[in-house]
């Protein structure tokens, strides 16, 4: 799956930073019909979870209520140079993940 | 507090953004937020779980919105007080306009 993550400023240790992620996915109700009168199966990501320095400092249930493409915004507030790590998973079982870098800007 | 556009032209995809007013210190901090709709046919949108890692205790998505409502946000913080924030949007055209 498709994504893009990205740090709105450099991060610097002990701000806040503001994340944003971007997802390419169908994000699929289950309320749908197809030209054939066949109900489209649901299939969004339904877990979404975000790791950064040995700990998930985020995470996200979403439902049908997420529009297509989801995008999420969060902050984490920096404290080493890792790699923050986000792992989804939508109900037909496929997974995905992206990460990026946090460098920490010299102080 | 809860921020959506006033009027959305398409229920497909609206701007939500939640913020909560909070220190997020290791003891007072917002653990939990809960996304909810009045009219969809799932009241649940999302649920987010932060933390005092988060620096600041604001989210933000876009939704899926069946016509105008209200939608409203529930805060958990870490004392397990619940707070709640809504706002209301206007919807021209509802996401449920479906192919059948």
């Amino acid at each position: 799956m498709l994504a893009r993550i990205q740090l709105l400023t450099p991060p610097r240790r002990g701000q806040p930073v503001q994340v944003r992620l971007l997802v390419q996915h169908p994000m699929e109700t289950g309320f749908r019909f197809d030209f054939s009168g066949q109900a489209v199966p649901a299939n969004v990501i339904h877990s979404l979870q975000a790791d950064y320095a040995g700990r998930t400092v985020f995470k996200a249930k979403m439902g049908p209520g997420i529009a297509a493409n989801p995008f999420l915004m969060f902050w984490i507030l920096p404290v080493e140079n890792e790699e923050l790590r986000v792992h989804w998973q939508d109900d037909q079982g496929q997974t995905g993940q992206i990460s990026t870098r946090v460098q920490l800007a010299p102080a | 507090m809860v921020t959506t556009p006033r009027l959305a032209d398409n229920g497909l995809s609206v701007p939500v953004s939640i913020r909560v007013d909070s220190a997020m210190q290791a003891d007072d901090h917002v653990r939990r937020v809960m996304l909810l709709s009045n009219r969809n046919p799932r009241p649940l949108i999302a649920e987010f779980e932060l933390g005092p890692w988060s620096g600041k205790a604001e989210v933000a998505t876009r939704v899926r919105l069946n016509g105008s409502q209200e939608i409203m946000a529930l805060v958990q913080t870490s004392d397990g007080r619940w707070w709640q924030g809504t706002a209301e949007v206007e919807v021209t055209e509802s996401a449920c306009l479906d192919a059948s």
